[in-house]
């Protein structure tokens, strides 16, 4: 954190978010894109620019174990993993009320907590009832 | 330099709204859609609204997307891009709900007021005071919100174990 503080801490940058009106908390996420952006891109930019470029058949086909690929890749799938991208969805939207509670956590005090206890509570038991009628198991 | 901001994401959420509706491989599509949600929570952004944004790209570009992904896995790939794309009454429908939808933007921007006891810029989106106004003036709406997110687990157990051919 303290790397990427002094890695964005140009005045430029700051006098730029100031005129722009947006406070300097998004320093950070800027920090958090440019990073990212830079880990997606300079290993794909390394291997087309360092590696030797000799294409034959067998080097282009699609590699599974070494076994020569049977059909396409795009098979369909089974509803089960359908199953599992909607309680994902679901728990995803749960995730996003924690979010303001952790930030006005200070503010809140003990009822805060109950609250956030209790809204819990009530999702955990969905995720018990989903786990007791095994819609989390793969083999069935 | 909030100008800039606002002509790049436009650029952005336009070329990728296009992109979505205009390529023949649905995954492709749905990619592009990732791009046109995480424009439109740089929007958010700049309307001061950081929380929405959040929520955008964790639940929209995130989740969102993973489910309409695995919806198109779920079909055969191969015979919707062949299939025939003419629009039939669809296209029709669609042309009419847009219409509408532009009329009313039209109406918003040529001087609607904003409903009775709104006001358009008077909103503090920070994370802070939404999260105090969540646990403290609507604690009961989020009481609510968690019960209807247990419904939803539990239908989606029910209905998927149904459709698995086993009654457990």
């Amino acid at each position: 954190m303290e790397f990427i503080k002094t890695l964005f801490n140009f005045p430029q940058v700051h006098e730029w978010l100031g005129q722009a009106g947006y406070p300097a908390v998004y320093l950070g996420a800027l920090a958090g894109a440019v990073l990212a952006l830079l880990i997606a891109a300079v290993p794909i930019l390394m291997s087309v620019c360092l590696s030797p470029s000799r294409p034959s058949a067998a080097k282009k086909a699609a590699y599974e174990c070494g076994v020569p690929p049977v059909g396409t890749a795009r098979e369909k799938q089974m509803v089960r993993f359908y199953v599992v991208a909607i309680l994902f969805v679901l728990f995803d939207v749960e995730t996003a009320f924690l979010f303001p509670w952790a930030v006005a956590y200070d503010m809140l005090g003990l009822f805060g907590l109950i609250e956030m206890g209790l809204f819990l509570a009530i999702l955990i038991f969905g995720y018990v009832y989903a786990w007791k009628k095994e819609a989390l198991d793969w083999v069935y | 330099m909030t100008w800039l901001v606002f002509v790049l994401l436009t650029v952005v959420a336009l070329a990728s709204a296009v992109m979505v509706i205009t390529q023949k491989n649905p995954v492709y599509s749905a990619l592009f859609l990732v791009l046109n949600m995480l424009s439109l929570a740089g929007f958010y952004v700049t309307l001061g609204a950081p929380v929405v944004a959040a929520v955008q790209v964790i639940v929209y570009a995130g989740a969102i997307v993973v489910l309409f992904l695995f919806v198109v896995m779920l079909l055969d790939l191969r015979k919707s891009i062949a299939r025939d794309r003419s629009l039939g009454y669809e296209g029709l429908l669609a042309i009419a709900l847009g219409s509408l939808f532009v009329f009313t933007m039209l109406l918003v921007f040529w001087g609607a007021s904003p409903p009775a006891g709104g006001t358009v810029s008077a909103v503090n989106g920070t994370m802070e005071q939404i999260g105090k106004g969540l646990f403290q003036k609507w604690v009961y709406p989020l009481e609510v919100c968690s019960v209807l997110l247990l419904a939803a687990i539990i239908g989606v157990v029910v209905l998927a174990n149904k459709e698995a051919g086993q009654g457990k």
